[in-house]
């Protein structure tokens, strides 16, 4: 979807159009859906993040923009910071709860959505082992081929800033791989 | 140049992003370091095999956002009994008295505004302007979407919701606002089919020969309505009974519909009574700009 088509959408929403809600989830889902799974270290609260985002999309859209709001908004970068927003309040609220049936459900989980590429599995499964903030930077680098510029939009982070960060993160991800004779 | 600002600066390059002075020295700095080279090949590797990690969201995602989004119906206690309210994030669609049950009400809503309606729960201003409304207090902004609504629709009920609480209009003066002067039975429709009735208030048109004329809910709510919101019934049949339709002032000669804000605070003294407009300009008065009374 282009900028332009965003804009169109996020007007169509505004206006009313479910429709056109029924094109921006076909569009994003799986994309949203992805960043959301790995933001939250794969549980199934995935799903309902993603599906939460998506409504909230709608809501703001049609109730809350004005028409001139929705005609600049860069929906992309826009729906990546509502998964973001509503990931991180899920792990903060996850974090009160006891840590072991959450893990269970996690591993429950893996096997459902682990990926038939030998690579892209020790990928991800290095992925698992990062910090949060660490994997969340290569997603949105590499899964999503964001530009710098795109992940300082998502993220709130300076281009400057990110380079560090996603150096590091790199670093770290290439040292967790290495360690594990399965990796690249 | 050294290895980690080289490194940093790696990323970038790569996919092209960003390409300058710096950038040369990064290129010339990569011919000469192996360890970099490497991490420049371990990039490629991973930006390669990443995309394949896009998982696909489970399905049953997209019919669980159309649920979620569809529009809300509630049903609360009034002064006129149980209404049934609906409502999307832009405000209140529709209002109802007469649905005994739910499902009367979501294929009326369905049939009215195009869109399905599921069970929710009302939020509280929304309820609350509702019960205000109907009780006759003024409301200055109502919590209203007209969405689904045909354009002429809209315009006739924009222009509606302008009469100021306790004041009354002629169907034919909503025609003239509207700029169709001729479309007095089509707003007389509108009004019969206003979908957020009390909110936006079709009680407050009736015929140019005085009275509450029809009301969707009967004539008898017509005038409770307009009674709560401060138009005495004794006033109304009055005026209608003794042919006054505009009432006119000896000091300022102004004359307005008899419920303009202006023209109840004429004096009784000062006050004028006229039978039509050309009545009202042979006595030397001119029409209000706030209630704007029609010509014939």
């Amino acid at each position: 979807m282009t900028q332009e088509e965003g804009r169109c959408i996020a007007l169509e929403i505004h206006r009313g159009n479910r429709g056109a809600v029924a094109n921006l989830v076909a569009a994003y889902k799986d994309r949203l859906f992805t960043y959301a799974f790995h933001m939250l270290g794969g549980s199934d609260d995935a799903l309902d993040v993603t599906q939460e985002a998506f409504v909230k999309a709608y809501e703001t859209l049609s109730g809350k923009y004005d028409s001139e709001r929705c005609r600049t908004l860069e929906i992309r970068p826009w729906l990546y910071r509502i998964v973001r927003n509503l990931a991180l309040n899920r792990l903060r609220s996850r974090k009160r709860m006891t840590g072991a049936v959450e893990r269970m459900k996690d591993d429950l989980q893996e096997q459902a959505f682990v990926p038939q590429n030998d690579q892209a599995r020790a990928i991800r499964k290095a992925l698992e082992r990062l910090g949060r903030e660490s994997r969340e930077l290569i997603i949105l680098r590499f899964i999503e081929q964001y530009t710098y510029a795109d992940i300082a939009a998502v993220t709130g982070s300076s281009e400057s800033a990110l380079r560090g960060k996603v150096y590091r993160a790199l670093r770290r991800l290439r040292k967790i791989m290495e360690d594990d004779p399965s990796g690249l | 140049m050294d290895c980690n600002e080289a490194r940093q600066q790696l990323d970038q390059i790569r996919t092209g992003e960003a390409y300058d002075k710096a950038s040369r020295a990064v290129v010339e700095h990569l011919e000469v370091c192996a360890a970099c080279r490497e991490e420049a090949a371990f990039m490629g590797h991973l930006a390669a095999a990443s995309p394949k990690l896009i998982l696909t969201a489970p399905a049953g995602l997209m019919e669980e956002v159309m649920i979620r989004i569809a529009d809300r119906y509630d049903v609360i206690d009034t002064d006129f009994g149980p209404a049934h309210v609906g409502f999307t994030p832009k405000g209140i669609s529709a209002v109802k008295l007469d649905v005994a049950e739910d499902g009367a009400f979501e294929s009326f809503y369905k049939d009215r505004l195009g869109r399905s309606v599921v069970r929710g729960s009302l939020p509280e201003t929304y309820a609350l302007a509702v019960r205000r409304a109907i009780r006759g207090e003024k409301i200055a902004q109502p919590p209203v979407t007209l969405e689904g609504l045909t354009e002429f629709e809209q315009t006739v009920l924009v222009h509606l919701a302008r009469i100021p609480s306790g004041e009354v209009r002629p169907y034919a003066w909503l025609a003239r606002e509207v700029g169709r002067p001729k479309a007095v039975r089509a707003v007389g429709t509108v009004m019969a089919r206003n979908p957020v009735p009390f909110l936006v208030p079709c009680h407050r048109l009736v015929p140019s020969t005085g009275g509450v004329g029809n009301y969707y809910y009967g004539p008898e709510m017509k005038w409770t309505l307009l009674e709560r919101e401060g138009i005495p019934r004794e006033d109304l049949a009055n005026w209608k009974q003794r042919g006054v339709r505009y009432i006119g002032s000896r000091t300022t000669g102004i004359y307005c519909y008899p419920t303009c804000r202006d023209a109840r605070r004429i004096k009784r003294e000062h006050r004028l009574e006229f039978s039509s407009t050309e009545d009202a300009t042979n006595g030397g008065c001119r029409p209000c700009k706030n209630c704007r009374p029609l010509s014939a």
